[in-house]
Formats: C-alpha cells, structure tokens, sequence
C-alpha cells in the first residue's frame, strides 16, 4: 500500500516534469469527454423533451385516422385531422366512467404560422409536461372571448406582450384569410417549457367558435358579418374539436378504454397510447444521432492515440529514469505499474476535468438553450449509459495505456542497469 | 535450493558463474569470486570485459546461466523474481557512471528514495539517526554537500555533486553491500581520487562491502583488494 502510494508520488513528479505535452493530450481527453458525454446528455434530453411532450396522459383520441398522424396533430399541432370529432362523441368520452379528465383541442387556425389552439379550462388544470410539470402561466387566462395566451417562443419571436392586439388567420398558408374582423389581445404568456406549447396560441373553444359564426366551409359567408360585440347572441358552444387528450383514473385500464373508445358505435375514433407513439416516431426521425456518436467515438480514438504516441515518445527519455528505480528495488510489475498509473492517471484527470467543465456549461447554458432553443438540459448525476462511456472512456485510456506498459517491461528486462547514456 | 550461507563472511560469493547475453560468446566464466564482509574490492577491465555485466548479476536483475551468487549469505537463484527485486533494494546500494539521480526530484528526495521503496533500509536509517530525514541530513554533510544544495532539483547540481548524491543515497539506511559502476569517469582528474576516499570511508562507517568496478587502473591501490576481468577467467591451461 505505502509502497503503491511512492509509485503514485513517483509517477506524478514525473509527469509533472513533462507536463507540457503531458497537458496537451488531457486537453484532448477533457474534449473527447465533453464532446461524448455531452452529446450523449444532448441525445437523451432531447429524446426526453420529445416523448414526454405530454405526460400524465393516458390517450390520444381523435376521428379515425393514422396514429401517428394524430401524434402529430394531437401534440405537436402539426398538420390537420381529415375528420373532427363531434361535441356528442367528445361528451360521451368524458363520462365514460374510466375517464379522470379529457382536454379538448381544437385547431386549424394560425398566427403567423404558429398554430392556435382552442382548448378549455381542463387544459390549465390537467396538462403536464417533462416530469409532471404544469403550467405556469404569467397573466390572465384565456377564458374570455377575444382574448389569447401566448407560448414562450411564439411571444419571444414575435416580440409581443400583454395587451397586444393580434389577428388569427384560417389556415397556415400565406394567402389564407385572416379573422381581422375580430382581433385578439394578448392576456398571458407562458413559461418556456422546452415542450409544444411553446410554440403555440392558446384560446377559448367558444372564441374559436366566434370567429367562425360568420363563416361556413372554410370562408366567410357572403354578405353577413357579425360584429364581435354581437357574437354572444349566437350559440358558441363547440360543435366538434379535433382532438382529446384523455386522462385515466386507473392506468392499467388504458388498453381496454382504448378498445372501449375505438368500438363504440357511431363514428370510428382512434384511440393512441402517447408515449409508445411518441417513441417510435422519436426513432424514425432520430437517425442523425448515430452519426454524431460515431463522429464523437472517432474524436476519442484521436485523442486516446495521441495518449498512447505521446507516452510511448516520452518513454525512451524515461528510459533512464526506470532503471534508475530498478536499481533501488523496483520490480518489473513497479516498472509498468507507473508507466499504467501515468496513462489511467491522465485519462482519470481528463475525464473528471471534462465533466466538471460540461458540468460548469449545462449549468451555464441550460437556462439559455431552454429559452432560445426550447431545449432541455438539466444537470443531474450521469446515467447509466453516460456512466458506461464514462467507463469505455477509462477502459480506452488502459487499454491506450498497454502499449506503453509493455515497452517499458521488456526494456526494463534487457536493460537491466546498463542503459545510462 | 538450500538458502544456507556457505560462509557468514561473504559480502559476495560467485561459484562456477557462467553467462553469455543471448546469442553472444561466453561473456564470463568465474570459478571462484568471494568479498569479504567489510571489504572493498577493486575490479579492473577493459571496456566489453563485462564489469557491468556482472554487477547485474550480483544485483539479481539478470539470472547465470550457470552456477551460483549468493550475496549477504542467499543464494541469489532460490528467490522469486520480486523477491529479488526486492532483496536487491534492501542489500544493495548501486552507484552509476552518470545519470544517478531523478531529475525532477531534489537532491534530498533523491538521497531518501531508498527508504520509500525499501522497508528493511528505513528502519536502519531511523535505527541509526532517529529519523529518515536526520539519516539523510548527516550523510550528505558526511560526503560535501551544503545545505544549499539540498533542496534543489537533481538537474541543477554540477557532476560531482550528482555523484556525492549518489554515494549519499547508495549509502542510506546502511545496505551492507555497496555497489559502484564506473562513478568517477564522469568527475574531473583531480576529484576522482577525493570521491572515492569519501565513499569507501562512509561505507567504512556503515559497515559496507564495497564493490567497485573501473577501467581506471590508477584508483585501485586505496582498496583493499583489486583483481582484474581477466584475472578471473579460468586459466588458458585448464581451457585446453
Ligand atoms: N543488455 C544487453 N544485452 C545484450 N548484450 C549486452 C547487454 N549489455 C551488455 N551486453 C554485451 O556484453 C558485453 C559486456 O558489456 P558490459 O556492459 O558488461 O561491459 P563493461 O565491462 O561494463 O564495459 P564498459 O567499461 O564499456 O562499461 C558487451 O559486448 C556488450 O555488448
Ligand atoms: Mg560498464
């Protein structure tokens, strides 16, 4: 033990002496850390903020239709349904006795390409995101007619605030009509989320539906136009929506609620599980990670081989040095233990230092990359997968390590004392 | 393998030695070579006469190909590899032509190194000063070395005060075997002759054998031996 302590002395005044090229490969250790270990954070916070887009729902409900199709429109407000889902059906949902809550969403309008929702109170009080967060909510509600609550980026982007007037426009494209006859003021503005709604407006189903008294398949009808002080003069209950987001009392009941739902009789629904939709869609567009982990597994090698040349290099300038210890009673095993201690040593200071620095970056830029990018990085202890490249890394560095080990042992042999000049 | 001393006197005691590096001639071929305990013997050669040779064999880093070493009463060949290894830093204090010392380490850590890496020459050097650092201390007063020269790193000391800091760490913690290669080749003329004075009386003081191996012929009457390389080959007529 005392003796592996003068071994680990020995083995860092020597490499203290040679800290100058020392220094350069933990630089290029530290960087292969930060590049593997960051990406790997990025990948899997990025796969996390994507599949728990929505959390705390059970069911995806909209007209009969693709699943993932529903996925999109149904959570990210991508895309539209074929078909809507009656306010009959959407009745006979939420009483369904296995129902705990149902948020109805109603889309098709935009706001400068952002999409508006159309949704009511069991929004606010039953959607989650990320780890069961709620939503918080700086100003008012949307509960009055004409009035709209904006996602983080869409109020960052557009630079707008409370109490700025805004018009919807039906449908997404650039020649679609506009509601200009009945203006929406901005009441509230969520907090950034990292999630869709982000990206999105929020209004009442019943604003949803003043818009639209006037008009009729799609364009205003001819020669009637209703005031928006005149509007609740007609009846502005919802007709249909387009989706519901459904939340269960019991989970495991999910599979025959969801056969429940999709057999009633009258029209056919689809009935989508989010998260098993969520990740197979994840994997259809996730194909570009790969690539990138492979990039950062090569920047490793790189960094690993420059470990192994520069030891190597320095070996035969320590050449003396080793049988000098020799000659004091180093064994063979000392001899390629501190040649080992010098590699793994190295690799060890890369590798925490590395950590500590992308530590110090996420704990940084989190906050930033959440509000700019809508992109989730927390800081928190490493995951199993980030503790096994952790591991490959360290592995890699003995490994790296070996060659080294092994010249010094066979000089080491031959030598024997005889190698002074 | 017995480990029983043939005699109790042998600091050194070679019997029918033969080695020859890989693939190479016979080398060495000693019928008899014995040191006593307390003795400084003197080994002249020429150079290729095999004289570092052989002090690796004593130091057990290198095995005969025949015949037996024993050192401090042990048979060298009944010791495992790390045994060896460490027998070596407990019995014996070795002295280079050049190149004694770790660079990066000042000469004080440099004279203590033994007494880290071998218990058996910590204990004596408490035994005989109370503390390592006093052991350290007292021997390079002993062999010239101001105090201001202590701290400072290996690599900014002159040549002949390398060497009185290897002399000072071969002798720490009392080895009963000192053995020196060549270390006055690299010391000007006229120091040599004081090097060795101040070595052999040191190891006089810790009760050393002294083993030293030179091509410089000049040096050998302040031993109290001297031989040649040739001198312990088996004579031509026995050959023939
Ligand atoms: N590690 C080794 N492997 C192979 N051959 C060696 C090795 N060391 C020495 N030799 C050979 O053994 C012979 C004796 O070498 P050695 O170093 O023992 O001589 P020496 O008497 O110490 O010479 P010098 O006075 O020049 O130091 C030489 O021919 C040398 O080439
Ligand atoms: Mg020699």
């Amino acid at each position: 033990m005392s003796r592996l302590k003068t071994l680990l002395a020995l083995a860092a005044r020597s490499a203290f002496n040679r800290r100058g090229s020392l220094s350069l490969v933990t630089v290029a250790i530290i960087l292969s850390t930060i590049l593997l270990v960051g990406l790997e954070r990025l990948r899997t916070q990025v796969r996390e903020s994507f599949t728990q887009s929505v959390y705390g729902i059970d069911l995806l409900v909209g007209a009969r239709g693709g699943h993932a199709q529903l996925v999109l429109y149904a959570i990210f407000h991508l895309g539209g349904a074929t078909n809507n889902v009656s306010w009959a059906k959407v009745e006979e949902t939420v009483a369904l006795p296995e129902v705990a809550f149902a948020i109805p969403l109603s889309m098709g309008d935009y706001h400068r390409g952002f999409p508006v929702v159309a949704t009511d109170d069991n929004f606010l009080a039953h959607y989650r995101y990320r780890k069961n967060q709620g939503l918080k909510l700086n100003g008012q509600t949307f509960t009055e007619l004409f009035t709209v609550v904006l996602g983080a980026e869409v109020a960052r982007r557009l630079n707008y605030a409370k109490g700025d007037q805004i018009v919807l426009s039906h449908g997404g494209g650039d020649h679609s009509r506009v509601h200009d006859d009945k203006p929406f003021t901005v009441v509230g503005i969520f907090e950034p989320t990292g999630s869709p709604v982000d990206r999105s407006l929020y209004i009442s189903l019943e604003s949803m539906e003043a818009i639209h008294v006037d008009w009729r398949g799609g364009a205003p009808i001819p020669g009637f136009a209703v005031k928006p002080q005149d509007v609740k003069k007609f009846n502005l209950r919802p007709k249909s929506v387009t989706a519901l987001l459904v939340g269960l009392k019991n989970r495991r009941l999910i599979f025959q609620t969801q056969a429940k739902i999709q057999n009633a009789s009258g029209e056919a629904l689809s009935a989508v599980l989010p998260g098993v939709a969520l990740d197979q869609l994840f994997q259809l567009l996730g194909g570009g990670e790969r690539v990138l982990f492979l990039v950062s597994i090569l920047v490793t090698l790189t960094g690993l081989l420059g470990l192994t040349a520069t030891i190597l290099a320095s070996l035969s300038e320590r050449r003396r040095e080793l049988a000098i210890l020799r000659s004091l009673g180093a064994s063979l095993r000392d001899v390629v233990t501190l040649v080992t201690l010098e590699s793994l040593g190295l690799t060890l200071t890369g590798l925490v230092l590395g950590l500590a620095i992308l530590a110090g970056l996420i704990a940084f830029a989190g906050p930033f990359l959440l509000y700019r990018f809508g992109a989730v990085l927390e800081l928190s202890p490493p995951t199993t997968r980030e503790g096994l490249i952790l591991g490959g890394i360290l592995l890699a560095g003995l490994i790296a390590g070996l060659g080294p080990a092994l010249k010094a042992y066979f000089f080491s042999l031959s030598d024997g004392l005889n190698r002074q000049v | 393998m017995v480990i029983e001393n043939p005699s109790q006197d042998y600091a050194v005691n070679l019997k029918n030695l033969l080695f020859h590096w890989p693939g190479q001639a016979p080398l060495l071929n000693i019928e008899s070579l014995a040191i006593a305990k307390g003795e400084s013997l003197f080994i002249a050669g020429h150079s290729g006469s095999g004289k570092s040779t052989l002090l690796n064999l004593i130091g057990g880093l290198i095995a005969p190909v025949k015949g037996e070493i024993w050192v401090e009463g042990v048979n060298l060949k009944a010791l495992s590899g790390p045994a060896r290894d460490r027998f070596r830093g407990d019995r014996v204090g070795f002295i280079f032509q050049s190149f004694n010392l770790l660079p990066y380490l000042s000469a004080q850590d440099n004279v203590a190194l033994p007494a880290k890496l071998s218990a058996y020459r910590r204990d004596r050097a408490k035994e005989a000063f109370g503390s390592v650092a006093a052991a350290v201390e007292s021997l390079m007063t002993s062999l010239d070395l101001s105090p201001d020269l202590w701290t400072r790193p290996a690599f900014r000391l002159s040549v002949g005060q390398r060497q009185r800091v290897a002399a000072a760490r071969a002798l720490l913690g009392r080895p009963p075997l000192i053995m020196a290669d060549e270390p006055t080749s690299s010391l000007d003329a006229d120091r040599r002759g004081a090097f060795v004075d101040l070595l052999l009386k040191e190891s006089q003081k810790a009760g050393a054998s002294v083993l030293f191996v030179s091509h410089e012929v000049a040096l050998a009457d302040r031993f109290g031996a001297y031989l040649t390389m040739e001198s312990l080959r088996p004579s031509p007529k026995e050959e023939a």
